[in-house]
């Protein structure tokens, strides 16, 4: 029971927020608030507060119990498209009534957010990936995720966030789309629209003509726009969008199976030599002795164009890795420095390796999980497992290092000081070469590092990634233990010997 | 504050303010919301009526004098939009009688304290101890339900109650301290 109006206020209000208030609870906070009209600032902070926080960690990729939340972007979506037209917008804004879904979903290589499959909602929310949607008009909507778009009608989409591009057949009647920046409408042609962070749209057009608010933008040109009017020019770049679904390479199998790596790991460990002279990192690896390198290549028919090997060497200062990888889509990762997530899906090589002979081999940690009754311990989450992703950032011309620690893949960071990284392009083409100085310092730190005669475990992973850069196909994993099973990433039983030479030892 | 009759009838918005309004707008759109969902208390209900607020916001947009109080404006016209969503869905469930509706109007001026509030509110979720922290993430993420954090966090639901009331609280505390500590609203 509570005692005074304030505390019996704040009762309320928990309730309110919590979406467990009762009509007796309504009708007993306006009484409240009308015996005690003093009590209304309070009852305004308390609520205030609520929506911040959930403004703030609210998830947009889960479907709510009940609608909620996606007020901002839609409240925008509504004010941009006003400018165009005020009765259009808001008929294309409004949940439709009509049963039947107006797209269905042609091809999917990614991940949905629950319950989006069928569309029935007339919206669809992608956490990762790329979905191929076709409007009943026959529009044809390349999205890339994340991405969350609302299907308005059989030729109109509003697109809250994400990547799409759209091809519109002559005889589909045209398409119409609305951003929160701009309302766009279409006959016949090919485009692509960016919703960024910021708000602001960026319309590319490969073909025919769209008109966006007052202007129109040509075949070629991209533009931004930050609200209905207006614009600016932007460099056009052809692979700003996935513009068609990449065919998707399956090896013999169903199911999981397809999860499996194309390869079966013919190495079950690597020796470690000592430098006695740091290599040059410049993405040429002919000083690297390829005696102690693995190679390793997909199954047939994919061994010819997907193959790779690994190189590791260390010192008292750093550890050296280098990486030859056949792909014929090399360095085209479109991940950014600044923003990239995800960052080894688009083409990367990533190192797993253990620096500390404490742990043993193999090395008998797994990943720590609560709901598994697997807790945290020092182990686990020893700051001397390492997950190395190397990488090459095509936006920002960079080779890239993301590391991150124990298994539960904690304190992860990007391009770590002193770090210094190279990838060359191969000559044909065909391929590209990675080469990293990691200081021990930007790891575990400068004195935890192995030492001549120690074993951990080590395991390699490759990914290539579609043309595009941004959707991983396929991938190899070397140095593996035989027997063991799982994902590497759980269960570091499953990689290979790690042995750290001594100067000179072979 | 408009009378509702004027809402029917906005005088056309200026292209050349568009961009004025979307900041104004966007900077207080989370006070909006609050003041409406303090009206309609009904996450469903709120998100309609935000947009049915936005579109007006826009259409009055020439009647708000730049330098002006924003929010307070906004909320006006907000209040309007709750009783003429109120009235078109025949809904009474919390009628308003006319001193509650007095206390609304002064409840819409006094948004405008709520950016401060806001701006405090970033720096002392920074503050917070990091069990209190993932408490409080794991309340709003998901459905924003007690009884999905509670399952998140493997806690009954009764204890994630009493403990997200309790951050909520401290967080609040902070707040006023912080506007306090800098002679804040």
């Amino acid at each position: 029971m509570t005692d005074t109006p304030a505390a019996e206020l704040a009762a309320l209000i928990e309730r309110l927020c919590w979406q467990e208030a009762t009509d007796a609870d309504f009708a007993r906070l306006d009484a409240l608030l009308v015996a005690h009209p003093d009590l209304w600032p309070a009852y305004q902070d308390a609520v205030h507060l609520h929506v911040c926080l959930r403004h703030r960690f609210g998830t947009s990729t889960r479907e709510p119990v009940r609608p909620r939340g996606r007020w901002v972007a839609r409240a925008a979506l509504a004010v941009a498209a006003l400018a165009a037209s005020l009765v259009a917008a808001w008929v294309a804004l409004r949940p439709t009534p009509e049963p039947q879904p107006f797209a269905t979903i042609t091809a999917l290589q990614g991940e949905l957010a629950e319950g989006d499959s069928s569309l029935s909602g007339n919206r669809v929310k992608l956490v990762a990936g790329l979905a191929e949607v076709t409007f009943r008009s026959g529009t044809v909507v390349v999205l890339e995720g994340p991405a969350e778009m609302t299907l308005a009608g059989p030729a109109r989409g509003v697109l809250v966030a994400g990547n799409l591009a759209a091809k519109v057949p002559a005889d589909a009647g045209g398409f119409a789309l609305d951003t929160p920046a701009a309302r766009m409408t279409e006959d016949a042609s090919e485009f692509g629209v960016a919703v960024m962070s910021d708000g602001s749209t960026v319309i590319q057009v490969y073909d025919g003509t769209v008109r966006a608010g007052e202007r129109e933008v040509l075949a070629g040109d991209a533009v931004r726009f930050s609200g209905p009017v207006g614009g600016t020019a932007v460099a056009f770049d052809p692979a700003r969008f996935v513009r068609e679904m990449p065919p998707f390479e399956t090896r013999p199998g169903k199911g999981n199976d397809q999860k499996l790596p194309y390869n079966v790991s013919t190495a079950t460990g690597m020796r470690i030599p000592w430098a006695a002279v740091p290599p040059k990192i410049d993405g040429e690896i002919g000083e690297w002795d390829r005696s102690f390198a693995w190679a390793g290549a997909c199954d047939p028919p994919f061994d010819r164009d997907y193959r790779a090997s690994g190189f590791a060497a260390y010192d008292a200062t750093a550890l050296y890795l280098a990486a030859e990888v056949a792909d014929p889509f090399p360095l085209r990762n479109r991940a950014d420095v600044a923003t990239g997530t995800e960052v080894w899906a688009g083409g990367s090589v990533i190192v797993r390796l253990s620096t500390d002979p404490a742990l043993g081999f193999p090395v008998d940690v797994k990943k720590p999980d609560i709901h598994l009754k697997r807790p945290p311990t020092p182990q686990n989450t020893s700051e001397r497992l390492n997950h190395l992703i190397l990488w090459f950032s095509r936006p920002d011309d960079r080779a890239c290092l993301d590391a991150a620690f124990g298994m539960d893949e904690h304190g992860r960071r990007r391009n770590p000081a002193g770090v210094t990284g190279a990838a060359k392009r191969w000559v044909d083409g065909r391929g590209y070469t990675l080469e990293y100085a990691i200081p021990w310092a930007a790891l575990a730190g400068a004195d935890a590092k192995p030492q001549p005669g120690d074993t951990t475990g080590i395991c390699w992973q490759v990914h290539w990634a579609d043309p595009a850069g941004r959707v991983w196909r396929g991938q190899l994993m070397e140095v593996l233990t035989p027997g063991e099973t799982g994902l590497v990433f759980h269960n570091a039983r499953r990689w290979g010997k790690a042995e750290w030479l001594p100067a000179g030892g072979k | 504050m408009p009378p509702d009759a004027a809402i029917d009838e906005p005088p056309p918005p200026d292209p050349a303010r568009h961009g004025e309004f979307l900041r104004l707008f966007t900077r207080y759109q989370r006070e909006i919301y609050a003041y409406v969902f303090a009206l309609v208390r009904d996450w469903h209900a709120a998100d309609e009526v935000m947009q049915e607020t936005s579109l007006a916001l826009w259409a009055h947009f020439g009647r708000f004098q730049p330098g002006g109080n924003f929010p307070a404006w906004a909320c006006g016209v907000a209040y309007h939009r709750v009783l003429r969503d109120r009235r078109a869905k025949g809904r009474d469930r919390h009628a308003f009688g006319e001193q509650f509706e007095a206390a609304l109007l002064e409840a819409a001026d006094r948004t405008d304290r709520h950016e401060a509030r806001r701006d405090a509110l970033a720096g002392c979720l920074e503050k917070l101890p990091a069990g209190d922290r993932t408490l409080i993430e794991a309340c709003y993420a998901g459905d924003g339900t007690i009884r999905e954090a509670a399952a998140r966090l493997n806690l009954s639901a009764k204890a994630v109650y009493k403990a997200a009331a309790r951050v909520r609280q401290a967080l609040a505390d902070c707040v006023t301290r912080t506007l306090s500590a800098e002679g804040g609203r």
